[in-house]
């Protein structure tokens, strides 16, 4: 089984880019995503992040948790979720230092995907609200838990509590329950065992501003795109989100991860 | 990209399809559990556990190229594992049934309902859990500062809006405005102290801002036992005037700009709610 991989980024409406992306690959190459990365290996691991704290603090916020994260999974060795726990708990460490170093950056902080891709197959960390699908066939399935309050508005519009028309346009949707800030992390969701993959299943790794499509929409790309390889999927998920034309759109960055 | 926006006034922006969409991937994932004929507990994606049974859980050893027993038996029918979704043999999983099994512990006993933990356990601050009754909501976690909706414990008191020094000095600096009477004074003390070195301002209660969460208005009321006047966009008031967002208020040689947090749209009254 080959894992072939592609990223692409979008800044969006806003005027700075606070997402992250990196993926490594077993012998080592380190390739920063919004370059661009592509490859292919049998095994990799995978890291985005979106970075929240203002100009300055977000970008290296994200910045610092990704590639210390592929950083400290590369260098440990083991079962595959206590390292996956241990370089997310070190990310955020690499967060608090530099908080420490210049206290101008406290506030700064992110989200984390974390995901190692091995012949077992996918096993994953997530803090925040960055989503993580799997796409098999004709059916899409958002892996990891979503820490916004936007589960919990839902809830709500489901139990008849407010209209789903409220729920869709509540402000506090983008309001986050985890993320990593340099100190405690709320809320972490991760993986129990590998969830094995099949050659021809792709494995999207997003930051939030991908949410201006449809999950059906995001299905219909990935589809579109999946025999052309994961540089088409990258840059047709990202293509899709300008096209929306979405004048808050959110910089979004997506790492395509195609089996083969 | 999420600034601290996100926390505050991220509003504005409707949330973009995203939000109705927890509901169709829960819709297909019921589809795929029930005709796997899986317990009730579903609805929810997500059943977390703790990392130790998470290494447990992991048998496999990912350096191998060969397919351990654990993805083996994740990718053939499952049927030995109780826990898991059964499928018919020789039938590739569907996605939603593949997470089901990555998510699922391999230890069948759970201490409490399995749901996502905390890390640095302080018992009080558990996921939502998958029942999906409204009472979740109050165990809902924010980040600092953030709207934190644990049983009525806020973190610190809930800040309703903010003045945002736009000239003079301390130009870019900010001061949260609270629930009920605020005083507002050079002084430290001062629940809202504007204290970048402007000594023109009184050092104390030289005017009050007050939020009242009954009719979510804020009102400006100057002091007029102190010598100093005070501003709201160039009218110099003598009574209490109700404050718009971006109105400019001007104290000594700084002007504030209003930015309100709660108001029409949101009070703090509201997350009470959320949690009956």
């Amino acid at each position: 089984m080959e894992f072939h991989f592609a990223s692409r980024a979008s800044q969006g409406a806003r005027s700075y880019q606070e997402d992250a992306a990196a993926v490594r690959t077993l012998v080592g190459d380190q390739h920063t995503a919004p370059a661009g990365a592509e490859g292919r290996a049998t095994e990799l691991t995978a890291a985005l992040a979106d970075g929240m704290g203002g100009h300055a603090g977000g970008a290296l916020a994200s910045g610092t948790a990704c590639s210390t994260f592929l950083a400290a999974y590369g260098s440990s060795s083991g079962e595959v979720p206590p390292r996956l726990d241990e370089a997310m708990h070190l990310a955020n460490q690499a967060i608090a230092a530099q908080v420490v170093e210049n206290p101008a950056l406290n506030g700064m902080g992110c989200t984390l995907i974390g995901t190692s891709f091995s012949a077992p197959g996918i096993e994953w960390v997530s803090v925040g609200d960055s989503p993580l699908f799997l796409v098999r066939g004709g059916e899409i399935v958002l892996l990891n838990e979503d820490h916004s309050l936007a589960p919990e508005i839902d809830k709500l519009a489901a139990a008849g509590k407010i209209s789903w028309e409220q729920a869709r346009n509540d402000p506090r949707r983008h309001f986050l329950r985890s993320a990593l800030t340099g100190t405690e992390i709320d809320l972490v969701d991760r993986s129990h065992r590998p969830l094995a993959l099949h050659a021809g299943d792709v494995v999207v790794l997003a930051s939030d501003g991908i949410q201006t499509l449809e999950h059906s929409e995001i299905l219909r790309v990935v589809n579109a795109y999946a025999t052309e390889g994961p540089e088409a999927i990258a840059e047709g998920l990202i293509r899709t989100v300008e096209a929306a034309r979405d004048p808050y759109q959110d910089n979004t960055t997506v790492v395509a991860v195609l089996v083969r | 990209m999420k600034d601290d926006k996100k926390g505050s006034s991220g509003s504005g922006q409707p949330a973009q399809g995203a939000s109705s969409i927890p509901n169709r991937i829960l819709g297909s994932l019921r589809d795929a559990l029930n005709a796997a004929s899986r317990d009730e507990r579903s609805g929810e994606i997500t059943v977390g556990e703790r990392a130790d049974a998470a290494a447990k859980a992991a048998a496999a050893e990912p350096t191998k190229a060969e397919p351990t027993p654990a993805a083996a038996t994740a990718r053939a029918t499952a049927t030995a594992r109780p826990e898991v979704p059964t499928v018919p043999a020789g039938q590739q999983m569907s996605a939603a049934d593949a997470l089901r099994e990555a998510k699922t512990p391999t230890r069948v006993h759970f201490e409490a309902e399995p749901t996502t933990r905390v890390v640095h356990g302080a018992p009080t601050v558990a996921a939502a859990k998958p029942a999906g009754s409204a009472s979740d909501v109050g165990k809902t976690q924010v980040i600092r500062g953030k709207p934190k909706n644990v049983s009525a414990a806020f973190h610190q008191d809930p800040v309703v809006g903010w003045l945002v020094v736009v000239s003079g000095l301390g130009l870019g600096a900010y001061r949260p405005i609270f629930e009920g009477n605020n005083h507002i004074g050079r002084g430290k003390n001062q629940r809202i102290p504007i204290d970048f070195g402007d000594d023109t301002i009184s050092s104390e209660e030289q005017a009050y801002i007050r939020y009242d969460s009954m009719d979510r208005s804020f009102l400006f009321v100057p002091n007029l036992s102190k010598t100093n006047i005070v501003a709201v966009n160039d009218k110099k008031p003598t009574g209490a005037v109700k404050l718009e967002a971006m109105d400019l208020i001007t104290m000594g040689r700084t002007k504030l700009a209003f930015v309100p947090f709660c108001g029409e749209e949101f009070d703090w009254s509201e997350l009470a709610e959320l949690k009956e």
